[in-house]
């Protein structure tokens, strides 16, 4: 008898001490939620993912960003004239560029390094996926470069790599520049070999269509050319690029609406721009006014122009009731505090003009632009003013201001917001401008003013202004056009207009090799490529 | 031992026939003799239900109300064995004798005899070597707690708790000895009747159940250590040295809680019932100003408000109103007058305070109900007590409710002489209906921070429109345009993310908790013993949310918002061990006693969640059917798997010398092949002086042990932390692969700390007084540190052994009793604990780790950190930049110049010392119980004080607001509203120089100009507040508070009614009482809020205020019977 309950506990204790062999500890050890190996393809869509808040109307790009720290240094957004306007609102957003740049370059390097470690055959057929990731990987980069100058590029990522704790250096550059300029130049003639293929199914941006993937690779590097053409040690290298894509026969490059490069749109996920819908929520209309506001810079090179509308809303109350005004920069901090907050009988109506609420803010079907043929259009016409590629800079300019329009009234007409849930700014009606209507007044602004080079820049400030200020920042920098008015504050960090944004504290707070950039001498150092 | 087998067997047989033969005997042996007596505590009253039994028999009886007994025995060599919960039983031989009266000795004046210790090995008091503190059962039920940990507030030296706001569902932290983790669990392990059991962490910010609305996860969750009840414990005994709990390795870091369930004693049948009501009161909520109504800071105020005093004008139907509220809640506007102006609602009404507590109508007045029946058994093979305990609960939250269903079996049948088997069941069925939402929206957000003119009954009442929608405000698109606001409410944010989910959502959750263990013994020969057991925790979740539709879909098709979200989960723990026991004298002077064992356990938790996407495509249509867009789904998957190998070997001698050494040698699955296994060894000894100087020492000095010892733990990571791999997610249909941000680290090793302790135990005068002090000194290396890390590296953090920690401290726990008479009895107990922590090492090259801080925007205004030789926890933030000692105002005079360059200390958040004073006044069979607990330095920061200054909520913002509140006079220049234009006045002006308005708010702040020069600015006091108390800006340590407090936890009164009243119903004891919970502080040093009202389990999370539900006051009446 007690002999079987012996039996019974040993065998219980036998069995239950049994299950703990070597290998169920190692089956365990495993985290089931997460893959051992990674696919280059997969991990092609990884590094997209990493950036595709750089090329979306993010929150990080509307609310922070764009409108607190680039829209006031190139004064696409209004802002108030206070001594923090260079400053922007909160640093971490442009902590969030350096951020979310270096976390797409260490998915990138990942991927480089399993890339390495593949076999010729493999390898061979994971190329397109690893080109792939490196051109929207340079984007990127330069938006990033063109932000803060040198930043770590060779060393980053070393953990994933080796294992080991590395804190990467910053890289120059201009070395950078001109390394990002060669590779895409290869990159863009391999695709165009037509020997590559990338799967529809891991590709967001151009739906697998490599004839979309070259002319991505090749714009980008336009775009990179034509910045270090003006002025600096790159300046004949930008030269020879912009003669061998837009000269002669050149090179394939975003020309038409259909080839614009942009994310796609799937109505679900990260591409369904809820999170621009939950800003929306529960701020009536007229919150945040100091992250929507007009600029008068924007306002007045606007005069006549069918974007006014489509950008911004008029005043809704109060004495410029209808009117649409933006923030005049010569004006004092009070001046422009006191507008802003408004005045009027029922509640205080911001006397600024603000974004569109159709176009921009209450619209999940804004885009994420990337490449637009009105950029193109504007390069090449600069081009051919400069003299490097012939052709007709006009036909050129009025393609790139028609483009712009009709990108803008897209946005507009497309827009989820009905006029019956929208608070003030019904849709605008567009039926008067027709695209001859466009082109007349495209041919227009280009006769109006002799300085051909300046009308140029002007517009790819003002394409740019909401959809990618910092585009429109670097046309500043590397032109001085448009010429604009910028106070000087009492800021003591920094005064006055900044030439770059400094290294943020979420790097050299941790990084060792990274040093704290003393302001404001760091706000002025001028980048390589500017004027 | 073929031998001993049949012996064994041949005993068995004979046993069988003897209870036979007996059972027929005490049939026709029947009124052999009559025995009477009476049954009486150590003060002589007398115990009613103690249980009489003839030694070795199933004859047995209970004594009545007067504790009297009849039984009749066969014969004269029988002996009666008299028992009594509680008591130490004892026999009586009959020896002829017709009255046999006994006095029980209460087991409270031998406390911890008999403790239990790690594995649940019972030993003598005497021969431990460490600290153990052992809280009796009946000092868990005295007050009604809703679970046994929230009942241990101040009873046990260094053991620090904090519950949660929010009663029955609601997690609560314990704390041993201070921390010894920086980042990771600093829980105790939960051990029930030698089972670990789930405990874990809540609301720490990482919760899974991290809901899309607010900040952070919407609702307090609960722990593991929430569903064991009082009423069924016996006893906790608290291990918390290293040595202490050496044999639970890595899993023994913090402490461990050992709880073993209340089990049958004595024979016969036994019937306790138990009701308990309790009523919660919210209670310690933020008080406002009734003084000045709505509207704007005095810099913000146009024209026709400067002239007006704050009053603003609207137009309704064409008229023109005077109306209050700018833009948002501030009140800063004018004094309340009485006169009539234009609500949000539509209506005219009297500009006059409507409350001093906006947040007292949003909740409602608790009420629970605990009822309780246990009945146990004993018989002479086998003991049971079964016990159902019935909880309903009406929280404080509104549209809320809570029940909760426990059944309880605890037993054990002998088998045979020497084979005997122990068995637990504990089952727990919880339902919980809308568990209490956070109130962050309230207390931090500036859009919900109301004031003495808002109407929180009329917004509840207005949230909802008839429709069931959520209200809008006039000229937005609705079905219900005449129950709109008339214009925009100013605290819109507490209406949608606090009063619309918690009127109109819904969360169900249904959770089952099976606790069960069996556990066979077997006596192999004398003073060697197998044991075996085998168990398992079991818990089923269930979790339905139910979003309402915010929207009417005709009008907002592409928006309609609303959401179901079904998820369930199971976590299963299985654990087994085997114990070979070895105990014997081996001289007459030395005795032995050994263990060897093997112990398993596996974890696992498999948990499925759906949600919909897109909102709900049909009105409130909970279902999945229901989503917009493709559902949403996670899955969680965890498995664990612990084994371990352990040792003890003890020698004692002379009854006055013990030394014990024990080992572990330990197993894990959550760290990599090779590096998994883990040695923990620990020693301890024990000298009893009393013993060996007895001739030397006084008569009344009873007792007196001096103990050493010194052991090794653990903390191991949690699951997965250790491997590097790589996420694989999807969106919209691409799947994509990515290097987690947070990289592991596959040579990762558990937390090691390292203990050494010293004590000291004394009782005198027949045990009348007692004392024990403790030191310990520990370091705990290897601190696994989630180590930031640039992402330009690689990943943003990655876990490394780097970091070090040193704790010392002293537990002092004092007893007595200063009266005793027959019919008084006064007893006191009281301890005190300090702890002093320091972080020694942390990773190479960095002196401080920043950990999470409280959200405060920008870069970070202040953060909490660990810096090296100081104790974790330091405070770090941005203070006013000085000149000479003073600080430098700016220059408009409105704000002190905050010096971003370097942030300082201002604190710590570390308890300088808790503990507990207790005492009983009992007379007759009345008893007077009451408990202070007390914890003395420590910061906390509380962010809703400071912001309340900004809105002109808070009653101190109403100084410099007027004259008679110390404010100053001035003007603006031609009415012109500018810092430039601001000129002194007096308060007698009627108006300035041009006609300006005359303000009487002004402050000169007490500073110096950047040149060094008095400041001697006016500025209006709403301005300074504005700049000095705003969110992620100004002076922090407006917002940062010493946390030190008396309160009064708990009292009761009761009354042990006469047993004339009941016994002729068959009832043998009938209690009452009174009691209070949380009812008052002595003292507190933090404004506004309950010291205790944070919610987390996590030190960090302890160390802020950010809106967790409200805290609250309870008082009860409870009744018990006995039968």
């Amino acid at each position: 008898m007690k002999f079987k309950y012996t039996v019974i506990i040993m065998l219980a204790a036998t069995l239950m001490f049994s299950q703990c062999s070597d290998e169920a500890f190692n089956d365990k050890y495993a985290d089931p939620s997460k893959v051992a190996t990674a696919s280059i393809d997969k991990m092609m869509t990884g590094v997209l993912m990493a950036g595709h808040e750089f090329v979306k109307n993010s929150y990080w790009r509307f609310f922070g960003y764009d409108s607190q720290n680039i829209g006031p240094v190139c004064q696409t957004w209004g802002s108030v004239t206070g001594p923090r306007i260079y400053e922007g609102g909160f640093s971490p957003y442009t902590d969030e560029a350096w951020i979310k740049c270096q976390k797409t370059l260490v998915q990138f390097k990942v991927l480089e390094k399993l890339y390495n470690e593949l076999d010729e055959a493999k390898k061979e057929a994971f190329k397109p996926y690893y080109y792939g990731a490196k051109v929207f990987t340079y984007q990127c980069v330069l938006q990033t470069l063109d932000a803060f100058g040198d930043i770590p590029f060779s060393e980053v990522g070393q953990l994933s790599i080796t294992g080991k704790v590395v804190y990467p250096k910053r890289d120059d550059d201009k070395a950078l520049y001109e390394m990002i300029i060669d590779d895409l130049g290869v990159i863009g003639s391999e695709f165009a070999s037509g020997n590559l293929k990338i799967s529809a199914e891991s590709d967001f941006i151009n739906d697998g269509d490599m004839g979309k993937w070259t002319k991505y690779a090749n714009s980008i590097r336009l775009r990179a050319a034509v910045r270090v053409s003006s002025q600096g040690d790159l300046k004949a290298k930008g030269e020879t690029v912009i003669k061998e894509i837009l000269g002669g026969t050149g090179k394939p490059v975003v020309r038409g609406t259909d080839d614009m490069i942009k994310l796609i749109r799937r109505g679900e996920g990260e591409f369904n721009w809820d999170r621009f819908d939950g800003i929306n929520d529960g701020l009536d209309y007229g919150g945040w006014r100091n992250l929507r506001a007009a600029s008068k810079a924007m306002i007045d090179r606007l005069q006549g122009d069918p974007r006014l509308e489509l950008i911004y809303d008029a005043v809704h109350g109060g004495p410029k009731k209808g009117q649409r005004v933006g923030v005049d920069t010569h004006d004092s901090p009070a001046v422009t505090e006191a507008l802003m907050a408004g005045t009027g009988v029922d509640n205080n109506i911001c006397q600024y003009s603000n974004l569109n609420e159709a176009t921009f803010v209450d619209n999940k079907n804004t885009e994420g632009f990337i490449v637009t043929p009105s950029e193109i259009a504007f390069y090449r016409a600069e081009a051919i003013v400069r003299t490097l590629v012939s052709g007709d800079a006009k036909a050129e300019f009025v393609k790139g201001v028609k483009e712009s329009v009709k990108l803008y009234a897209k946005m507009n007409t497309n827009s989820t917001a009905s006029d019956a849930t929208l608070a003030r700014s019904p849709k605008v009606d567009m039926s008067a401008w027709t695209d001859a209507a466009i082109e007349a007044f495209a041919s227009g602004k280009w006769d109006s003013n002799s300085n051909k080079l300046e009308v140029i820049y002007e517009q790819i400030w003002l394409h740019f202004s909401i959809i990618n200020s910092i585009q429109s920042w670097n046309t500043i920098r590397r032109t001085g056009y448009p010429a604009l008015h910028y106070p000087t504050t009492t800021s003591l960090t920094c005064p006055n207009v900044p030439h770059r944004f400094i290294v943020p504290a979420a790097e050299w707070s941790v990084n060792p090799n990274i040093d704290r950039e003393e302001t404001p001498t760091a706000y002025y150092q001028k980048l390589f490529w500017a004027k | 031992m073929r031998q001993k087998f049949k012996l064994f067997s041949g005993n068995m047989l004979h046993r069988l026939t003897m209870t036979v033969i007996m059972c027929g005997c005490s049939v026709f042996l029947y009124a052999q003799g009559n025995i009477t007596g009476k049954v009486t505590d150590g003060a002589g009253a007398p115990l009613t239900g103690a249980s009489v039994v003839v030694k070795g028999t199933t004859n047995g009886v209970v004594t009545d109300a007067n504790g009297n007994y009849s039984i009749t025995v066969s014969d004269n060599s029988a002996t009666l064995e008299i028992s009594f919960i509680g008591y130490l039983s004892q026999d009586a031989a009959v020896g002829g004798r017709t009255v046999i009266n006994i006095s029980l000795e209460e087991e409270t004046t031998s406390l911890g005899e008999v403790v239990v210790t790690a594995l649940g090995i019972k030993k003598d008091t005497r021969k431990v070597g460490y600290a153990v503190s052992t809280i009796d059962s009946k000092d868990l039920v005295k007050v009604g707690a809703p679970n046994f940990a929230s009942a241990l507030y101040g009873k046990a030296a260094g053991v620090r708790i904090q519950a949660a706001p929010g009663g029955n569902t609601s997690a609560v932290s314990m704390t041993v000895r201070g921390l010894s983790s920086i980042t990771g669990n600093n829980q105790p392990l939960l051990v029930v009747d030698g089972v670990p059991v789930r405990n874990g962490n809540a609301n720490n910010g990482e919760d899974e159940n991290k809901t899309s609305r607010g900040w952070d996860n919407d609702r307090i969750q609960g722990n593991g250590i929430i569903d064991i009840n009082p009423e069924d414990v016996e006893s906790i005994s608290i291990l918390k040295g290293a040595s202490a709990t050496a044999l639970y390795g890595s899993e023994a870091a913090n402490g461990v809680i050992l709880v073993t369930s209340k089990r049958n004693r004595g024979q016969g049948v036994k019937v306790d019932f138990n009701a308990t009501l309790t009523g919660n009161f919210v209670a310690y909520l933020p008080q406002v100003q009734t003084e000045y109504g709505p509207g704007a800071k005095t810099l913000d105020r146009g024209a026709y408000e400067l002239v007006s005093g704050g009053f603003v004008q609207r137009s309704q139907d064409g008229k023109i109103y005077k109306s209050v509220y700018k833009d948002d809640a501030v009140n800063f506007g004018p004094k309340y007058d009485g006169s009539e102006v234009l609500y949000w609602d539509g209506k005219v009404r009297k500009y006059e305070a409507i409350t001093n507590s906006p947040w007292e109508d949003v909740f409602r007045a608790g009420f629970n109900q605990n009822y309780n029946i246990a009945i146990a058994h004993g018989g002479e093979r086998s003991n049971n007590r079964f016990s159902y305990i019935y909880v309903d609960d009406t929280p404080n939250q509104i549209n809320s409710s809570y029940a909760k269903h426990n059944f309880n079996l605890v037993g054990n049948i002998k088998i045979l002489k020497n084979l005997n088997i122990d068995y637990t069941a504990n089952y727990i069925r919880q339902n919980i209906h809308n568990r209490p939402y956070h109130i962050n929206w309230m207390l931090t957000s500036y859009g919900g921070i109301a004031g003495s003119f808002d109407d929180m009954a009329l917004l509840q009442d207005m949230t909802v429109t008839s429709m069931g929608y959520r209200n809008v405000t006039k000229g937005s698109l609705t079905l219900t345009p005449n129950e709109s606001f008339a214009y925009n409410i100013p605290f819109s944010a507490a209406m949608n993310n606090y009063l619309w989910p918690i009127l109109a959502d819904n969360q169900d959750e249904i959770n089952n908790r099976l606790i069960s263990s069996v556990a066979p013994s077997w006596d192999i020969v004398e003073g060697l013993t197998l044991r075996g057991r085998v168990s398992t925790d079991l818990t089923s979740e269930n979790i339905e949310r139910k979003r309402a539709t915010v929207k009417p879909i005709l009008l907002y098709p592409t928006e309609p918002e609303g959401e179901y979200d079904m998820q369930k989960k199971s976590y299963e723990i299985y654990y087994g061990d085997l114990m070979l026991m070895f105990d014997r004298n081996l001289t007459e002077q030395i005795a032995l006693t050994a263990n060897i064992g093997l112990q398993a356990r596996n974890e696992s938790v498999r948990g499925t969640r759906l949600r919909t996407e897109g909102g709900l495509s049909t009105e409130n249509w909970f279902h999945i059917n229901a989503s917009r867009r493709t559902p949403r789904y996670w899955q969680d998957k965890m498995d664990l798997l612990k084994t371990a190998a352990f040792a003890t070997l003890g020698v004692s001698y002379a009854n006055a010398l013990y030394l014990e050494g024990t080992i572990r040698r330990e197993k894990t699955s959550t760290l990599s092949k090779g590096n998994n296994t883990y040695v923990y060894p620990s020693v301890n000894a024990s000298w009893i002086y009393t013993e060996t100087m007895q001739n030397i020492l006084p008569e009344w000095y009873n007792y007196g042990k001096l103990r050493l010892s010194y052991g090794v733990v653990g903390n191991a990571p949690d699951a997965y932390a250790a491997n590097v791999a790589y996420d694989q997610n999807m969106n919209a249909g691409f799947i994509y692969n990515q290097l987690p941000s947070s990289y592991g680290n596959e040579n990762i090793r558990p937390e090691t700390k390292y203990e050494y302790e010293l004590g000291l135990e004394s009782r005198f005068f027949k045990n009348r007084l007692g004392f024990e002090v403790s030191y310990y000194n520990n370091r705990i290396v290897d601190q696994i540190l989630n180590t930031s890390l640039p992402q330009s590296v690689g990943a943003t953090s990655m876990l490394m052994n780097v970091g070090e920690l040193k704790n010392y401290g002293v537990e002092l726990t004092l007893n007595g009793t200063p009266i005793q008479t027959t019919d008084f009895r006064w007893d006191l107990r009281f301890n005190y604990a300090f702890n002093r922590n320091e972080v020694v090492k942390l990773n190479d090259g960095t002196d401080f780790m920043r950990n999470e801080g409280p959200d405060e925007g920008g870069n970070g205004m202040v953060h909490v950190r660990s810096v090296v030789g100081r104790p974790m926890g330091d405070i770090y933030t941005y203070i006013p930049q000085t000149l000479n000692g003073r600080d430098v105002v700016a220059d408009d005079g409105s704000a002190y110049i905050i010096n971003k360059s370097d942030r300082v200390c201002v604190g710590n958040v570390m308890p300088d010392a808790i503990g507990g004073i207790g005492s009983t006044l009992s007379y007759k069979a009345l008893a007077l119980d009451f408990l202070f607990d007390f914890r003395l330095g420590g910061k906390i920061m509380s962010w809703g004080h400071k912001y309340s200054m900004v809105m002109g909520t808070n009653p101190e913002s109403l100084n410099h607001r007027d004259e008679a509140h110390g404010g100053l006079a001035y003007y603006f220049l031609h009415n012109n509203v500018t810092y430039d234009n601001i000129r002194q006045a007096q308060h007698s002006d009627a108006q300035g120089p041009n006609g300006e308005t005359i303000l009487h708010d002004g402050i000169v702040l007490d500073g110096v100009n950047a040149a060094g020069q008095e400041n001697t600015k006016i500025v209006p006091v709403s301005s300074y507040y504005q700049n000095m108390y705003q969110w992620g800006n100004g002076d922090m340590r407006h917002g940062i508070f010493d946390n030190s407090y008396m309160k009064l936890r708990e009292v009761s009164l009761s009354y042990q009614l006469p047993a004339s009243i009941y016994s002729k119903i068959g009832c043998r004891n009938l209690s009452v009482s009174v009691f209070g919970r949380n009812l008052f502080y002595v003292f507190k040093n933090m404004p506004m809020l309950d010291a205790e009202a944070t919610d987390g389990t996590s030190w960090i999370r302890q160390s802020w205020i950010n809106g967790t539900s409200a805290t609250t006051r309870t008082v009860g009446l409870s009744l018990r019977a006995s039968f």
